[in-house]
């Protein structure tokens, strides 16, 4: 099955078609009841779905590369270590081995009231969101007024950090490209959907930019294995012969529905050299506008703790490059 | 459907959507892969697609078309991991063994390759998604050091926090 075979199955199958990579969140969404597709076209055997390449300019990923695949591939350990270790800490080895570089990018929340079947939560087109007053230690800190789940997908943050752009094939084999960082849909601007893919389109790569990016990612959880984020946080930086930042990018992650950038930090480091005193007023006002709840403010000093930390990392890559 | 199992050249007629655990023990009669959670969580169900361990629970068996698939049951003969976790009681209840087993049996052959014992944080990481209730994991750790040729006293130094 080729890229316009799917896209033509799942418009014979409309309404009620939906496409599918490993399937891995697709089962917990059947189950919760969340989707009730009438038909499933798998994208996992499409030629060249999973390729990871690199050409002149970009590293492309294909949407259906494994985060398993994205982990040990050499060219990705070495243009994006960042993505490399948050595919390879993301979930657990066998889940690895089977999830999508496009199903960790679409995977629905894991908000337990989003996933309930007795409560029908704002982000299923329900009239509130049960986690305001309700269990919401690992809900969103930013953007807070309406429904608080964040987003699931780890690569997000990273891939929004090194600027990767996403290409999406839609009906009649028309496709567009946009930032990574346009895929994500606040909670705030849309409560019911988290990406930007519109009926009929499909995630095809992901190209990362050979830009020279200097990256790291840090992820702060409970367990040292198979947990999910309180915070993690990705760091792109490029810098000049006396190591100068000339642009930056700090994103933070499981703490919204979108991959967040914490753009006070941003304009801090703009221009300066990775000092201690710089490294610390980064990560003081990396939480900048947050406006945690009741019961999960401790993520607002995760944040400045871990930022701090990739912030360090970051600078011992910068050492190590002048 | 045609798939192999166990090296055999299989077809068993099933619903595509039919969780690829449910046919192995339903219509394949080979019982030894178990249920846990049904979700991903612990690991119960590992079995070998292509050489790579996934969770059996979540894939459909329409996925696994022509591909090689492998459970404990292709593992009789004994390996060096199965006869290591006999000698270094790594199973009580049994539920998880062969779960445990098929996850780590790729990091055995890989380090029986490069002659090298894996270190604990190593297969900790290989053991993550998969959840064992009786044993503490000490004695798993030092079966799968031990089949990589660990002698059995010096494998599995647990620093504290992760006895």
């Amino acid at each position: 099955m080729s890229w316009d075979e799917a896209l033509a199955a799942l418009a014979d199958g409309e309404p009620g078609a939906i496409a599918k990579g490993a399937g891995i969140d697709l089962w917990d969404l059947l189950k919760e009841e969340i989707v009730k597709p009438d038909l499933m076209v798998s994208l996992l055997n499409i030629p060249g779905a999973k390729d990871i390449a690199k050409s002149d300019n970009t590293l492309v990923i294909g949407s259906m590369a494994t985060l398993q695949m994205i982990a040990d591939h050499t060219d990705v350990i070495q243009v994006a270590p960042s993505l490399a270790q948050a595919a390879g800490s993301a979930a657990s080895p066998a889940i690895r081995n089977a999830a999508t570089l496009a199903g960790n990018l679409c995977q629905r929340p894991r908000c337990g009231y989003f996933r309930s079947l007795l409560h029908p939560c704002l982000r299923k087109g329900g009239g509130r969101c049960f986690a305001q007053d309700g269990h919401h230690q690992n809900h969103a800190i930013f953007d807070t007024e309406g429904c608080i789940a964040t987003s699931a997908s780890s690569l997000g943050p990273v891939l929004v950090a090194l600027e990767a752009m996403v290409s999406v094939r839609g009906p009649g084999g028309a496709s567009r490209t946009l930032p990574v960082e346009k895929l994500f849909l606040m909670a705030s601007q849309n409560p019911t959907r988290e990406v930007d893919l519109r009926t009929g389109e499909l995630l095809e790569r992901v190209s990362i930019p050979l830009a020279g990016t200097i990256n790291a990612y840090h992820k702060v959880r409970a367990r040292d294995g198979f947990d999910w984020p309180m915070v993690e946080v990705a760091v792109g930086v490029r810098i000049d012969s006396r190591g100068i930042i000339t642009s930056g990018r700090v994103v933070l992650g499981a703490v919204a529905m979108v991959p967040w950038r914490a753009f006070e930090t941003e304009k801090l480091l703009l221009n300066t050299k990775l000092t201690n005193d710089v490294i610390r007023k980064g990560a003081d006002v990396a939480a900048a506008g947050a406006r945690p709840l009741r019961d999960n403010r401790h993520k607002v000093d995760i944040v400045r703790s871990a930022v701090r930390e990739t912030l360090e990392k970051v600078r011992r890559i910068v050492d190590g490059a002048l | 459907m045609l798939f192999t199992l166990n090296g055999k050249i299989t077809e068993v007629s099933a619903p595509s959507m039919k969780r690829l655990l449910d046919v192995l023990r339903e219509d394949c009669g080979l019982t030894g892969t178990k249920e846990g959670c049904g979700e991903g969580e612990c690991g119960a169900c590992t079995v070998l697609v292509d050489g790579l361990p996934i969770n059996s629970c979540l894939v459909p068996f329409g996925q696994v078309q022509n591909a090689d698939v492998k459970t404990i049951e292709g593992l009789i003969g004994h390996t060096d991991l199965q006869k290591a976790f006999v000698s270094e009681c790594g199973a009580q209840c049994g539920i998880c063994t062969p779960g445990m087993i098929l996850m780590a049996a790729p990091l055995v052959e890989r380090a029986q390759a490069e002659g090298r014992i894996p270190a604990l944080a190593e297969v900790q990481e290989t053991l993550a998604g998969n959840l064992c209730r009786c044993t503490g994991y000490v004695a798993i750790y030092r079966a799968i050091q031990t089949a990589c040729g660990a002698k059995s006293e010096q494998a599995s130094v647990i620093s504290g926090e992760n006895g």
